[in-house]
């Protein structure tokens, strides 16, 4: 096998791939000799891999939290926006904190150019969303390859589609499917453990809220469109606002009131909220506008980090199984 | 406060004869331009700069070299791009203010960067992608189009093309557009369409490279050409409408030609840079009070000093919150309001006799 391996580097064009067989014991073994990979983008393009990637920058943490699941994160040579490693476990935590660090949000085209990457990561939707990110014209110009988690545009959100999309796709660009493989499986029978624990037909009403309600004003709420959605129904839950479907909808108090959720939702950490974590879930107990509902009322009132459930990420089965326990346990 | 406030120094550079102040300003307008591509939020030495501007413009290849990645095909494209936006905005904003003669007039005042904005955030919003690339500077510039004519064909009355109508119309058609804009703005589902659409709606240059630059570089050095040739019945234009039949001009005839070459201006530069405000108004302005009134020496002056001045708002868009980056629109008003007021109380409006 080394040898055959070492045959390969030598007829691969020794610039390219020296790294890759100077770390031999870490790439991977299934395909380390199959030719290009395709896979296909968020808009159903053809991407096509002649090498693993060697170069790789991921614009927000959850990229760089799937690659180490991977066992590929020595490729990634810089990470911007590394907020959601504060809520990763061992070991993982640890591997991700060795990650140089580009920006703390996600960094502009330039800095990106600078690292010189053959691939980068998003597990946005879209590249180019934060202002003077890179587009992906962008990262044609650093001729490097962009890869984004893709969300449905359907008005639903029902499963971990896009989780596990996003980690068969890195796992084929990097030559390690079985992984990838692997690691899903982990993620679904997580899942599936956690459907086993539902009890049908007594689905709470859910309403997830983001920042504590001010009179007057609208209130924030993830759709119906989000992971966090699709968290809810496989937690055993349905959402009180399906009818709306961004990240960050706007809904009525009025509204609130009338669909009397029985389980509140608090996506924390994020960063118009007043509060954060266990003062959020504080105020909105005492918040007047949600104290007739029958959550507050019965206290159950659940807390999870955004960084587990806003995008694409293996951390969604974390936030996952934290709604579920605390859901059908009475809240926090 | 009395009126009479010293001339600080630099300004005296206007009571040289103008030749001297226009080869002053395009020098200004050169060294900015290397300067600024040597600022960004990636350091790198100014020697190798210069070396990799003048290897480039003498004729040499792309390298391999990360330096020349950054400073060659990232950074100054962007730089120019902001000097011929700087330049069409501020064109179109003398021409507007002429046409309408009203000294707070410029392309948003007449709806177009508003129709722009509907353009493209129905394509940010849909994902519609039917041209690629240039989907989005086309869908902009159709709503600038769609914007203008709508614009023109309400105004119009009885062949003639009056400035009071042409305001009254176009700020009511901007409301709509705006109106538009944030419907489409609220309803959208993805958080990254939305970021997207608040950040084009203040304007930026990222995102720029060498393919974005050739169209609308043509166009503003068009456009220049046109209107310098112009520049005297502009004049008269200005005059209001007896004194210019009064002179030979057809005024609704030249007001209709001069409109459309805005909205050509206009849409083009808001296409590829997004709505940038305040260059069109202010810049203008400035012109009149260093040079006068008089479009043949004035309309030089404004696309010298709307190319530096948008130059310069986009290096600090860049570099003030480095290494994450601000919409240039906030950056416009930063800078230019004090500078604005600055000259104003220096020389007085001069643009108040055009008005």
């Amino acid at each position: 096998m080394a040898n055959r391996r070492a045959r390969l580097c030598l007829a691969a064009l020794l610039p390219l791939v020296a790294g890759a067989c100077g770390g031999g014991g870490e790439t991977p073994t299934a395909a380390a000799g199959a030719g290009p990979v395709t896979v296909k983008d968020c808009a159903g393009k053809d991407v096509t891999f002649a090498q693993v990637p060697e170069r790789v920058v991921t614009l927000d943490g959850y990229a760089a939290q799937t690659l180490v699941r991977l066992g590929v994160a020595d490729k990634i040579i810089g990470t911007g926006y590394p907020a959601p490693f504060a809520v990763d476990r061992s070991p993982y935590k640890e591997r991700l904190a060795g990650i140089p660090v580009l920006a703390e949000r996600v960094p502009v085209t330039e800095v990106v150019a600078a690292q010189r990457p053959d691939l980068v990561l998003t597990a946005f939707s879209a590249f180019g969303g934060p202002p003077g990110s890179p587009k992906d014209a962008d990262l044609a110009t650093m001729s490097a390859k962009g890869l984004a988690a893709c969300l449905p545009s359907g008005p639903m959100l029902t499963d971990l589609a896009p989780t596990y999309d996003y980690v068969r796709k890195l796992g084929a660009v990097f030559r390690v499917p079985d992984r990838a493989e692997r690691l899903i499986g982990e993620l679904r029978a997580r899942e599936r453990a956690v459907a086993a624990k539902a009890r049908p037909g007594d689905a709470p009403r859910v309403l997830v809220l983001q920042d504590d309600p001010v009179a007057g004003q609208p209130i924030k709420t993830s759709g119906s469109g989000t992971i966090a959605h699709a968290l809810i129904v496989m937690a055993g839950g349905r959402s009180v606002f399906t009818d709306v479907s961004s990240m960050h909808a706007d809904i009525s108090p009025e509204q609130v009131v009338q669909r009397d959720p029985q389980v509140l939702w608090l996506i924390s950490d994020y960063p118009f909220a007043k509060a954060k974590g266990q003062e959020l879930a504080d105020r909105v107990r005492k918040n007047p506008l949600l104290a007739g509902t029958s959550a507050v009322e019965h206290g159950r009132v659940v807390s999870t980090s955004q960084y587990l459930v806003s995008f694409p990420s293996p951390l969604n089965l974390d936030g996952l199984e934290q709604l579920a326990t605390d859901m059908h346990a009475g809240g926090t | 406060m009395t009126a009479t406030v010293p001339k600080p120094l630099a300004l005296r550079a206007a009571a040289a004869p103008y030749p001297a102040l226009l080869a002053a300003l395009a020098g200004v307008l050169t060294v900015s331009a290397v300067v600024a591509t040597g600022i960004g939020p990636v350091g790198v030495p100014a020697g190798e700069v210069a070396g990799i501007l003048a290897h480039h413009l003498t004729g040499g290849g792309d390298t391999a070299a990360t330096a020349d990645l950054i400073v060659w095909r990232i950074r100054f494209p962007r730089v120019l791009l902001g000097v011929v936006a700087g330049a069409g905005l501020a064109l179109a904003g003398a021409v507007v203010q002429g046409v309408v003669r009203n000294p707070v007039a410029d392309p948003y005042l007449l709806g177009l960067s508003h129709g722009a904005s509907v353009g493209a955030v129905l394509v940010l919003t849909t994902g519609v992608a039917v041209l690629g690339a240039l989907t989005l500077p086309a869908a902009a510039f159709c709503g600038a189009a769609t914007a203008m004519a709508l614009v023109l064909a309400m105004a119009r009355q009885g062949g003639r093309l009056l400035p009071v109508r042409l305001i009254l119309v176009g700020v009511a058609f901007g409301h709509l557009f705006a109106g538009i804009t944030s419907f489409v703005l609220a309803r959208t589902d993805s958080s990254a369409a939305q970021q997207q659409i608040i950040f084009w709606l203040l304007g930026g240059l990222s995102g720029t490279n060498w393919a974005t630059l050739p169209v609308p570089a043509a166009v503003v050095a068009g456009a220049t050409v046109l209107l310098l040739a112009r520049a005297r019945r502009l004049n008269a234009l200005v005059l209001g409408e007896e004194a210019g039949a009064a002179l030979g001009l057809n005024a609704s005839r030249l007001r209709w030609q001069l409109l459309v070459l805005t909205t050509l201006l206009t849409g083009t530069v808001v296409a590829v840079s997004g709505g940038i405000g305040f260059v069109g108004l202010i810049v203008p302005h400035l012109a009149r009070m260093l040079v006068g009134a008089d479009h043949r020496r004035m309309l030089p002056v404004a696309v010298l000093l709307g190319g530096v001045f948008l130059l310069w708002a986009d290096v600090a868009a860049r570099m003030l919150i480095s290494p994450a980056e601000l919409p240039i629109g906030v950056l416009t008003a930063f800078l230019g309001v004090p500078f604005f007021l600055l000259v104003m109380r220096a020389r007085g409006l001069a643009g108040q006799e055009s008005a």
